[in-house]
């Protein structure tokens, strides 16, 4: 597939936490697991660079949301994967109970009236 | 608790932020091979931004700046090494002085809640004795009746023999309620202080001291339940308290259970015996209402048990905080003072410091200028410069706190041994915070002048240059800074001339006796048993030591150096009413005045006729007695008595006028003194010696031994040594206060030849033009000195302000001259200009040296 020719939409702005924490929420990735991830779930609409995915992810460590752990990556290089802690978890739990109910309001507001 | 371990996992990431680096470089490296070559991604904005995570901000920009200011530091030695050892002479002197301030007067005494313990004592109002002990019954009947302390204990003092070998040695014993200890809130170190029970039981139990402890059984464990023999009993030790323990610290070796002590003669009497009070207050009650309630005991004790002695008028109690009585009076002031000279030479040195800073300020601008171009903000610039000044105060910090330690070393060695607790002087936290805390005003005072210097002048004004007006105010702070520093020179400069010649003053006292070649001995008698006759013991004493070689006179009264106040009060037969001037007679032997080298003004000295067995019949007065009672009339042949002028006892005739013996003190005015023909039991043997004192001390146990009847000799000491310590304190001030001022007119003189340098230095350009035209070097000269002169000048003015303002606080400690002395003042202000004229020297010198020529082609 070519890459260039498809659609790529910005992603809005606090959206890229909740993101990760879904990634990490059943499995354990590593960065480029988690950019992956993301580009193959949302349909390759939203992507990541790794200029904004690290320090995120150096953030969401400080928090600690996170935890890394160094392991072998499938083409055997040492890759440092990343998983949920339990505060990870309670933090995803309320991410996503507010990005819908923000959701939820936005498209009251968008409906015919 | 999440904001916690967030700050947590960023102080661990900044420790490791090397580490980190690489391993995020290593990661993204393996990203980008991952997704293939196609986008670039910004890694280095990434790492930028991940390393802003790890650690904090301001910490960055503390670090970068300490780095930095170390830097300058390094850069310009002769200034750091002069900053810093300026701070660290004033921190250093200041942590000292309040290192022993805080161990001797601020740290409370070593007891629970020391602020509410008092002493109790009773005085008889008709007979005009006071500070005298209460009796046993009295004292049950205020624990009982009293509304104002919590407990109440009692104590009395005796001094009891111990054999050391063959030696009879003296040991002081306080004979205690059991409820003392727990009045004070201190218990033993080992073993258990002895019970209520057992003191009702009278049973043999005492408590010890730890020295004696271990000096007798050489350790503290060992001694619990070991036996002493007091006096040829034996008692048995329950307990050892810890070391230092004592009201005064250190003196008691041995407590006993009052019911125990077997010299209590009547239990039922309730005239005045033998006991003191110490108890504790309740909290919020004052010394003076428990006074009054006790007062007021008083009173229904009289009705309830009327006294049969027609002498008795009453009790009167008085009830004084332990705090005031332990440490005195003129210690504490003296130590207070000392803090605030010690004071302002810190402030000298902080003045110092802020002149330097304001030369390399100057200096620095063009470092400013390029800061302020490449986008510092005046935040930046200000917070730089208050970091430099707190590098510069925390090596001051630490290098004066050293200082202090070994400075500490030698007051230990120098300081007079009767300033209590001084063995326990360290640099605790208490005192370390006080360094920390004065380094912190230092730099504040310091960092001021150039921070607000530099607020005037906002980054944008660098990019217009205007050099000029920076000079002109820099000169005009230094000079102002200049007078101040002068001022506090001579401040402190007056304040030692003062102290050193209240000593002198002191030291050239007529004492009234001959202090040389005076060696004097304490003799108990306490300790023996009671058949002795004590007037018997010491003729025969007294007459073995005249006869011992090299004893020339010798003669005892009751405590050559008394310390306490005159307090019998006296009619004069003849006249109706009781003087109101309280005088006090001393027991001596007949020969004591003789021996003491006291001069006879009228009348005759005592002899041996006057001895018999009853109360005096004759006395010798001093000076002030004879002026304050028999003003218009010859003392001699005038005849007195004690209390009113019925009370019972004799009327005593007035046989010899001598003049004021200062016993109390050189400084101390006279008091009414008489000298009557008595001996007691515990006496001060006086022997006027032209050999050594070792001999004479010799001669005198000896003496002692063969009369027999175990007697102890303690204290042998020369007067002159005696007289030495009471003027101790006064050579305390003279010697610290004029250390103190010559460390800050040194100080001072440093900061004016750097200040003169440097202005002229900045003014060579103009000083050049100035001998173009036809100044010669004498002008040139004389325009520098009048600038230093001026300074001086406004210096002195400002000293004398100063000076007026303190005057008030310092005259109780000075002797012989008022704080407004002229010649003080005069001596202080020939050396503060002396010591300036030297100091601008060389830059005057430097200053018509100058090349006119050469200055222009600059």
């Amino acid at each position: 597939m070519e890459k260039c020719e498809r659609e790529r939409n910005d992603m809005p702005g606090g959206v890229l936490d909740l993101l990760i924490l879904q990634a990490l929420e059943r499995q354990r990735l590593h960065g480029y697991g988690i950019a992956e991830y993301i580009e193959v779930r949302s349909g390759d609409v939203l992507s990541v660079g790794e200029g904004t995915l690290y320090p995120t992810l150096q953030r969401m460590l400080i928090k600690g949301w996170i935890e890394a752990e160094w392991g072998v990556s499938e083409n055997n290089r040492k890759a440092r994967y990343y998983k949920l802690t339990a505060a990870g978890r309670k933090q995803l739990e309320k991410e996503l109970a507010q990005y819908r109910r923000v959701t939820a309001a936005i498209g009251r507001v968008l409906r015919p009236a | 608790m999440a904001w916690a371990g967030e700050q947590y996992r960023r102080l661990k990431a900044w420790l490791r932020r090397d580490a980190l680096a690489r391993e995020l470089e290593e990661e993204m490296a393996m990203h980008r091979e991952m997704r293939g070559a196609h986008r670039f991604g910004s890694t280095l904005l990434a790492a930028e931004d991940s390393r802003a995570l790890w650690g904090w901000h301001w910490m960055d920009l503390m670090l970068q700046d300490m780095r930095f200011a170390f830097r300058q530091m390094k850069r310009a030695p002769a200034f750091t090494i002069s900053a810093v050892t300026t701070l660290s002479l004033g921190i250093g002197a200041a942590v000292l002085v309040f290192a022993v301030l805080h161990t001797v007067v601020l740290r409370p005494l070593a007891f629970h809640q020391p602020e509410q313990l008092a002493f109790v004592w009773i005085h008889d109002a008709k007979r005009g004795i006071r500070e005298e002990g209460v009796s046993w019954a009295t004292y049950r009947d205020w624990l009982a009746m009293n509304r104002t302390f919590e407990t109440l204990s009692v104590r009395g003092r005796r001094s009891y023999m111990v054999l050391h070998g063959e030696e009879p040695e003296r040991i002081l014993v306080d004979v205690v309620t059991p409820n003392y200890f727990s009045v004070l809130g201190v218990t033993t170190e080992a073993g258990r202080l002895f019970t209520d029970h057992e003191d009702e039981q009278r049973q043999a139990v005492i408590v010890i001291s730890h020295r004696l402890a271990l000096r007798r059984f050489g350790s503290v464990p060992g001694a619990v339940g070991e036996q002493l023999v007091l006096n040829g009993m034996p008692w048995r030790i329950a307990g050892v308290m810890p070391a230092g323990f004592g009201i005064p610290p250190s003196q008691q070796d041995v407590w006993m259970p009052a019911r125990s002590f077997p010299d209590i003669r009547a239990w039922e009497a309730r005239t005045m015996d033998f006991f003191m009070g110490v108890g504790r207050l309740k909290p919020g009650i004052t010394a003076e209402a428990a006074a009054r309630d006790l007062n007021d005991i008083g009173k229904q004790l009289e009705k309830a048990y009327p006294v049969n002695d027609p002498d008795f008028g009453g009790y009167g109690v008085a009830v004084v905080p332990l705090m005031d009585q332990v440490l005195g009076h003129s210690l504490p002031r003296t130590l207070w003072m000392l803090l605030c000279a010690v004071g302002l030479l810190l402030l000298v040195a902080s003045v110092n410091v802020a002149n330097l800073l304001l030369a390399r300020w100057k200096a620095r601008q063009g470092e400013y200028a390029v800061r302020a171009a490449l986008g510092a903000g005046m935040g930046a610039l200000l917070r730089q410069q208050w970091m430099e000044g707190l590098v510069l105060s925390g090596c001051g910090c630490v290098l004066g706190l050293l200082g202090a330690r070994l400075g500490l070393h030698f007051v230990r060695l120098a300081a007079p041994s009767d300033i209590p607790r001084l063995e326990q002087l360290s640099i605790d936290p208490r005192v370390t915070a006080f360094a920390v805390a004065a380094s912190l005003a230092a730099c504040l005072l310091f960092g001021l002048l150039p921070a607000w210097m530099q607020a005037r002048r906002p980054p944008q004004s660098y990019l217009v240059t205007a050099g000029n007006r920076v000079t002109g105010s820099v000169r005009t702070m230094q000079s102002v800074l200049m007078a101040v520093e002068m001022g506090l020179a001579f401040t402190l400069a007056t304040g030692a001339v003062l102290f050193v010649r209240s000593l002198w003053n002191v030291s050239a006292v007529d004492a009234g006796f001959e202090s040389r070649n005076a060696v004097l001995a304490e003799v108990d008698m306490d300790s023996t048993d009671r058949k002795t006759d004590p007037p018997a013991f010491f003729r025969a004493l007294l007459e073995r030591l005249r006869q011992s070689p090299g004893v020339q006179a010798a003669g005892a009264i009751g405590d050559f150096f008394i310390q306490l106040n005159p307090d019998y009060s006296v009619t004069v037969r003849g006249r109706a009413t009781e003087s109101g001037e309280q005088v006090t007679v001393d027991p001596v032997s007949s020969s004591f005045l003789q021996a003491a080298g006291a001069r006879l003004l009228d009348g005759r000295f005592l002899n041996d006729s006057d001895y018999n067995s009853g109360w005096p019949a004759t006395v010798v007065i001093n000076e002030t007695f004879a002026r304050r009672f028999f003003p218009s009339q010859r003392a001699v042949g005038q005849h007195f008595k004690f209390g009113t002028a019925d009370a019972r006892g004799p009327w005593i005739e007035v046989v010899g006028v001598i003049a004021d013996m200062h016993r109390r003190g050189l400084d101390r005015s006279a008091v009414c003194e008489g000298f009557g023909p008595l001996i007691g039991r515990n006496m001060s043997v006086l022997m006027r010696t032209a050999v050594a004192p070792a001999q004479a001390e010799a001669a005198i146990r000896a003496a002692a031994r063969q009369i027999g009847g175990g007697t102890i000799v303690h204290g042998v000491t020369t007067v002159e040594a005696r007289l030495q310590e009471l003027t101790a304190n006064r050579r305390i001030q003279a010697w610290s206060m004029t250390g103190f001022a010559l460390l800050t007119v040194l100080l001072a003189a440093a900061g004016i030849a750097g200040a003169i340098q440097y202005a002229v230095t900045e003014r060579r350009r103009e000083t050049a033009i100035r001998m173009a035209v036809g100044a010669n070097s004498h002008h040139v000269r004389l325009l520098v000195l009048r600038h230093a002169a001026a300074s001086v000048a406004a210096g002195v003015v400002l000293g004398c302000l100063v000076v007026a303002i303190a005057h008030r606080a310092i005259a109780s400690l000075l002797f012989g001259v008022t704080a407004l002395d002229a010649m003080a003042l005069s001596i202080a202000a020939a050396v503060v200009t002396l010591v300036a004229a030297i100091a601008c020297w060389g830059p005057v010198r430097h200053a018509a040296r100058m090349d006119p020529a050469c200055l222009l082609r600059e």
